[in-house]
């Protein structure tokens, strides 16, 4: 630590030197035991010279001095020397003097990258640079006018940019340390901050890029856009440094961010840098197994989680049976994960929000990046149309796995294919500083072939429109409008007499208007509206070829309407309390053409006990659902290093899979909530207390939560769900509760940096219906599918030199439940098993170990290509670990077995590049 | 152990290895009921009971029951507890539309089933076979049945193959007095057979006709000892009601289409019979009444296509010596070696082969050396 405090005072020197070549004016005159304030209205009479000062502070400073034709610095020198002041004076002649810490006032922008190419090869320190960069600022700037504001306060608003890209950067903490007044920049990287008038040093942080000070001397309401530099340096401290402040500081818990760096550092499975993978490796964050993308959060479904792509909703985010989540990682921004106190905009899902935001497109100048693997290749293009105005972004990725299967020596292997792509492009204009235009196209597309002669395939879609206005400094909108859509399509017709295709879609439009309006220093108000229809063809199978006796078969259509209302305040009580109240009201409408089958009362519903059919005609409402969800969070700072946080959510769901396999299945279908389906709710409780230590380089969190969701979709055995006219009869209504606490740990800079996190959480369901069919494990209470008690996860990053670094990752939980036979039995020669409770055993214990290392190229800034290797070892140990357990009854004997997915070690390398 | 792992799909490495869990909870044996009173032939229903899976001891039965089937009138018909927990339906005359089973166990517990419609099956259309190119036999159904009768199948079959030991022997080795002795006892020609373990089941409602098309039933490879001599199959085909087959499906799931990844949860199966007093006494099963229909094929095996490996049969590791008439005095003779066939020096006996026993009695690898009476 000491390095970093000789190289800051070094820097003051050289900055004083600087300047002083810029502004001095020499000073005369002779000050005999004068207070500070009155020395300096005699310089700033004499001069240009602007002093800036703590009058309180320098109440005790008397200045007794002579001096002839003497340069200001000379005299300061003299004054402060022997006492813990510090001055610093800028090219317009504004001297700043402070309590110990001096501002700089002016460093060139060069110096930095001159000597970091120049040191490029020596293996400095890199916690120097760092502290280093933190200081660097630029001039000082003045808004408003001297005298036009009779306020106390003045507002400044403004965007905050990547020099490099020009795209706007979202989540940016914009704040002054004194008084501590903070705000974050919104999903269009627009920031405003109300401050009391005067001279401020505004503190710039954010994801992946250099900390920058800005001093301001604010007089009136105005406008500051900041660009903020990439961070050149492939530091694995700085990706997760910038949220630090934060974690602590900020009123948002439960949420987890992390960009494209975060994702590449981790050692992935099968060489591509994975979005939900890393999701994966969060605390409170659940999977039922390897090779699912599907994940659960805190207790929830998997179903049970809002994905958004640009605004849009996913409906399933996976590729190639799910060992690739559907996104590519190039052109990923960044990554939100809501688990816990989700302000009231978001709604739709009761167990998380999973907010992917794409980058805009560079608006300087053309690049690109791209990577191969052993299974899929990428690529992505970005540059402006009109410089600093028009911008685009496409990408494309796809996959040549169908070589590996054909070399695999297995008839029934090789005789299946697999494939898929995605494709982005997305344009973004600014038509003029308040308006913003961006358009985000994206598909996915899945097929595959398994030994039989059976072809799934499967789609998603999105294409969408958003608009954003200022309004004013203190008032911005966003018109979003979009459309989602999920289909698939299965189709065999190796046997000619039965040859069908099954086709499902979902298709969803959204319009919403969203608001963020800066009341004041204290309150910031955010609200919107907004209105989603939804289109269902639940299933459609014909007959293929004119030898087909399949009789076609379409499932009634199904349509909906959701509207929903908010409205939320963010209120800054002090400094150490800060509050966000919100509502957010939805009203859900079925609506027809539809046929509802009635059951009597109080009878089990069954296909043979209808007596009555309901027809509703087009647009007409079949049945409606709506409620208030409450949204409450609070953040006290018990110190400045230290908080707590609570907060309270209600959320409904009224779109949910139908699912009764252990993986997210391509063929799961979403049905929309009817008279007999009725909508999820889920509410949250949760407390969490947090904490910087050490030179805040060490983060301490816990969070504790207890949930409980009403409504949850549970299953008859045996259950039905493709093709199923009366879905009804084969669902059951559960209830569910969830609780437990997350414990993390993360250093975030040093050599070593990296989490350790343990998580306790428990995830119960309890069916109990009125006869014994509709009930399971007899009424009692009963652990779900992704139940695991206890999990820790260690990510360790290492870094060797500038080039080399070294990742691992550690993961340990305990095994899923599962459901084993209680019995066998044989007639006829044939032993068959019998089951009975559900999910009373587990598959072993889960654990991993897995290894990366990255080799950057070299680290000059300006060159034709930047790339890395990186080499990646998944599942180090070759544990075997078990996907499932489970018996089988083979020519009639009870055999047991365990499935790993990933039996061995795999070793993958892959190629990254941008230029 | 051996651990046969597969390439699942693409790079992915899935394994699936032999594996008990250590610690298995065992419930108190639940009564399991299967059947199909099948009034066209073997009418019978089994009561077993369920144990341990770990439990590798003799199957347990539910015997000295009394079990009777009862009509919507309250007439019944008495089942007869054969052997073990087999139970037959004798005098079969049923003239009621629907029937239940009504049981009594030694414990006093009483037991009884839904009332369940006679369902009659239609006849099978066919029985094929066609050799796939991962060298193996399917054998395929057909059928069809009236478009107002149930759509819902199930398949049963009982499978024989004639197959021949090493060595045919028309000797014996008396030890006592040391010779060879002419036999005309067939000890080369048996014949093994077995039943279908597999659930067979099949619904035609999503078709426009109640037509089954080539349903594959069973399988086997070209090299498999059934394509050695002649095999035969008798398939019997039955109605379902919609219960029934949806307990049969479970029963398929929970059983046999484990174990995949996006695989069925197993779930627990209910059936179609309850304890009269206590409802949650469990009972498990489903009773099913109606007449099946079968139709047997006979397949040579020179209709079968070479296989590109050796064949699998249990003589696989067999050879044979001589047994040179000069050196019978001191031939110690069964019971470890039989005789095979003689050996001839141009017009002169010189020997006889001889093998170990196994390798001569066909017998000794579990078929039977009586000839079934409707082999052809």
């Amino acid at each position: 630590m000491k390095h970093s405090f000789l190289v800051c005072i070094t820097l003051l020197g050289l900055s004083l030197f600087l300047n002083a070549q810029d502004t001095s004016q020499p000073i005369t005159g002779t000050f005999n035991n004068v207070k500070f304030s009155e020395f300096v209205s005699e310089i700033e009479q004499q001069s240009n010279y602007r002093f800036y000062f703590n009058t309180h502070e320098l109440d005790s400073v008397r200045v007794t001095i002579q001096a002839m034709r003497k340069p200001l610095n000379e005299i300061l020198n003299l004054i402060f020397k022997d006492t813990e002041f510090r001055y610093s004076i800028d090219r317009y002649a504004y001297v700043y003097v402070t309590h110990r810490n001096p501002i700089i006032a002016e460093l060139p922008t060069y110096f930095f990258s001159k000597d970091f190419a120049a040191t490029e090869s020596t293996d400095l320190d890199n916690t120097r640079f760092t502290e280093a960069e933190k200081v660097k600022t630029e001039k000082v700037l003045v808004i408003g006018t001297r005298g036009t504001n009779t306020k106390a306060t003045a507002t400044l608003a403004g965007y905050v940019r990547n020099n490099k890209s020009g795209e706007s950067l979202v989540g940016v903490t914009v704040m002054i340390e004194k008084p501590l007044i903070g705000a974050v920049t919104d999903g269009n990287g627009y920031y405003s901050i109300t401050l009391p008038k005067g001279p401020h040093v505004l503190k710039i942080n954010s994801l992946g890029m250099k900390g920058v000070e800005k001093s301001i001397i604010l007089h009136a309401d105005g406008r500051l856009n900041i660009d903020m530099e990439e961070d050149v340096l492939p530091l694995k401290e700085v990706i997760i440094e910038s949220s630090r402040d934060e974690t602590v500081l900020g009123l948002q818990m439960g949420l987890e961010k992390f960009d494209f760096k975060t994702m590449k550092q981790l050692p992935v499975a099968l060489g591509e840098v994975d979005v939900i993978k890393t999701v994966l490796t969060l605390p409170g964050v659940q999977t039922v197994g390897e090779g699912t993308v599907g994940f659960n959060v805190r207790g929830g479904a998997t179903d049970q989680n809002l994905i958004l792509f640009n605004d849009a909703t996913i409906f399933n985010p996976s590729h190639l049976f799910g060992f690739f989540s559907a996104f590519n990682p190039d052109i990923i921004k960044d990554v939100e994960l809501y688990k816990s106190g989700v302000p009231a905009e978001y709604g739709g899902r009761i167990a998380s929000v999973l907010d992917l935001n794409t980058r805009e497109g560079n608006r300087k100048k053309w690049s690109g990046s791209g990577g191969i693997s052993p299974i899929t290749g990428r690529l992505a293009f970005e540059g402006p149309i009109i410089k600093d105005k028009l911008s685009f972004l496409i990408s494309g990725r796809s996959t040549y796995s169908d070589w590996l299967l054909r070399e695999i020596p297995s008839s029934a292997i090789n005789k299946s294919e697999a494939s898929f792509y995605d494709l982005n492009a997305n344009l973004n204009y600014e038509i003029n500083p308040k308006n913003n235009l961006a358009v985000t196209a994206y598909t996915s597309h899945d097929a595959f072939k398994l030994q039989g002669d059976t072809v799934y395939s499967y789609q998603n879609h999105v294409l969408g429109l958003k608009w954003k206005h200022i309004f004013s400094n203190r008032l911005l909108g966003n018109l979003t409008t979009n459309y989602s859509g999920y289909e698939y399509t299965i189709q065999s017709t190796a046997n000619p007499v039965n040859a069908f295709n099954l086709d499902y879609s979902i298709r969803q439009l959204q319009t919403k208007a969203d608001f963020d309006y800066f009341i004041n220093s204290k309150h910031a108000l955010s609200f919107g509206a907004g209105i989603l229809r939804y289109d269902l063809q639940p299933g459609n199978y014909q007959p293929v070829g004119s030898e087909s006796i399949v009789t076609p078969d379409q499932l009634q259509t199904e349509q909906a309407v959701e509207n929903f209302v908010y409205v939320g305040d963010q209120f800054e009580v002090s400094p150490k309390l800060l509050l966000y109240g919100g509502i957010r009201y939805s009203l859900f409408a079925n609506l027809g053409p539809r046929n509802i089958y009635l059951y009597p009362q109080g009878t089990v519903r069954d296909a043979g006990n209808i007596y009555d059919t309901l027809t509703f005609t087009k647009g007409k409402r079949v049945v409606s659902y709506g409620g208030p969800e409450y949204r409450f969070s609070a953040r006290y700072n018990y110190t400045r290093n230290a908080s707590f946080k609570v907060s309270y959510n209600r959320h409904r769901q009224y779109l949910q899979m139908l699912s009764n396999t252990t993986a997210i299945a391509p063929t799961d279908v979403w049905k929309l909530s009817d008279p007999y389906i009725t909508p999820l709710i889920g509410d949250q409780i949760s407390l969490g207390y947090y904490l910087n230590h050490g030179k805040r380089s060490i983060e301490v969190s816990i969070e504790a939560y207890y949930k409980w969701m009403q409504n949850f979709l549970d299953y008859k055995g045996g259950a039905e769900l493709i093709q199923n006219h009366h879905i009804e009869t084969d669902v059951l209504n559960a209830k569910g509760k969830a609780y437990g606490a997350e414990f993390m740990i993360k250093r975030t800079s040093g050599k070593l940096n990296g989490w350790f996190s343990y998580t306790y959480s428990r995830s119960l369901l309890q069916t109990k219906g009125s006869s014994s069919v509709e009930t399971i494990n007899r009424g009692s209470v009963y652990p779900s599918n992704y139940d695991k008690p206890h999990a820790i996860n260690l990510i360790a990053n290492y870094k060797f030199s500038r080039r080399y670094s070294m990742s691992a990752n550690i993961v340990y939980s305990t095994g899923r439940p599962i459901t084993l036979p209680v019995g066998k039995y044989t007639a006829n020669g044939v032993d068959r098993l019998i089951y009975s409770d559900r999910n009373q055993y587990r598959i072993p214990d889960y654990f991993r170990t897995d290894l990366s290392i990255n080799m950057e190229g070299n680290h000059r800034i300006k060159k034709l290509a930047h790339s890395y290797w990186s080499l990646s070892a998944y599942n180090l140990t070759s544990r075997r670990n078990a996907y499932s357990v489970f018996f089988k009854s083979e020519n009639g004997v009870i055999n047991g077995y365990k499935l790993s997915i990933f039996g061995t070690i795999i070793p993958t390398l892959s190629y990254n590049f941008k230029f | 152990m051996k651990r046969i792992c597969l390439y699942l799909v693409v790079i992915m490495v899935g394994c699936i290895e032999p594996y008990f869990p250590s610690e298995l909870k065992s419930n108190e044996p639940i009564l399991i009921v299967e059947g199909f009173l099948n009034t066209n032939g073997d009418s019978k229903i089994i009561l077993a009971r369920s144990r341990s899976i770990i439990d590798s001891s003799q199957p347990a039965f539910e015997t000295g029951a009394t079990v009777w089937i009862e009509d919507e009138n309250g007439n019944t018909t008495t089942l007869t507890n054969t052997w073990n927990g087999n139970y037959i339906l004798e005098n079969i005359s049923l003239t009621a539309p629907k029937y239940r089973l009504r049981i009594t166990t030694p414990d006093q517990q009483q037991y009884a089933s839904e009332f369940v419609p006679v369902l009659n099956a239609p006849e099978i259309d066919s029985v094929t076979w066609r050799a796939t190119n991962n060298e193996k036999i399917e054998v395929l159904v057909s059928t069809h049945g009236e478009p107002t009768s149930s759509p819902y199948y199930q398949w049963t079959f009982e499978e024989t193959w004639e197959y021949r030991s090493y060595l045919n022997s028309q000797y014996f080795f008396d030890t006592n007095s040391k010779s060879v002795i002419y036999s005309n006892q067939n000890n080369y020609t048996c014949w093994r057979s077995g039943l279908s373990s597999k659930i067979n089941i099949e619904s035609t409602n999503r078709f426009n006709q109640n037509r089954v098309s080539n349903l594959p039933l069973t399988s086997f490879g070209w090299n498999d000892e059934r394509t050695t001599v002649k095999y035969s199959i008798l398939v019997k085909q039955y109605s379902l009601t919609k219960d029934a087959f949806t307990y049969w499906q479970q029963l398929k799931q929970s059983n046999e289409d484990i174990g995949s990844i996006f695989g069925p949860l197993p779930s627990e199966l209910k059936g179609n019979l309850k304890n009269l007093e206590d409802e949650t006494k469990p009972i498990v099963g489903f009773f099913s009444i109606g007449n099946a229909t079968q139709k047997r094929i006979f397949i040579p095996n020179s209709a079968f296509p070479p296989p590109s490996t050796f064949r699998i049969t249990p003589y696989r590791e067999c050879t044979y010596d001589t047994l040179f008439l000069s050196n019978i005095p001191e031939f110690s003779g069964p019971p470890s070696y039989l005789l095979g066939g003689e050996l001839y020096d141009g017009d002169r006996l010189i020997g006889y082969s001889y093998s170990v026993a196994f390798c001569v009695d066909c017998r000794m690898s579990g078929g039977t050396n009586s000839k079934p009476s409707y082999w052809q």
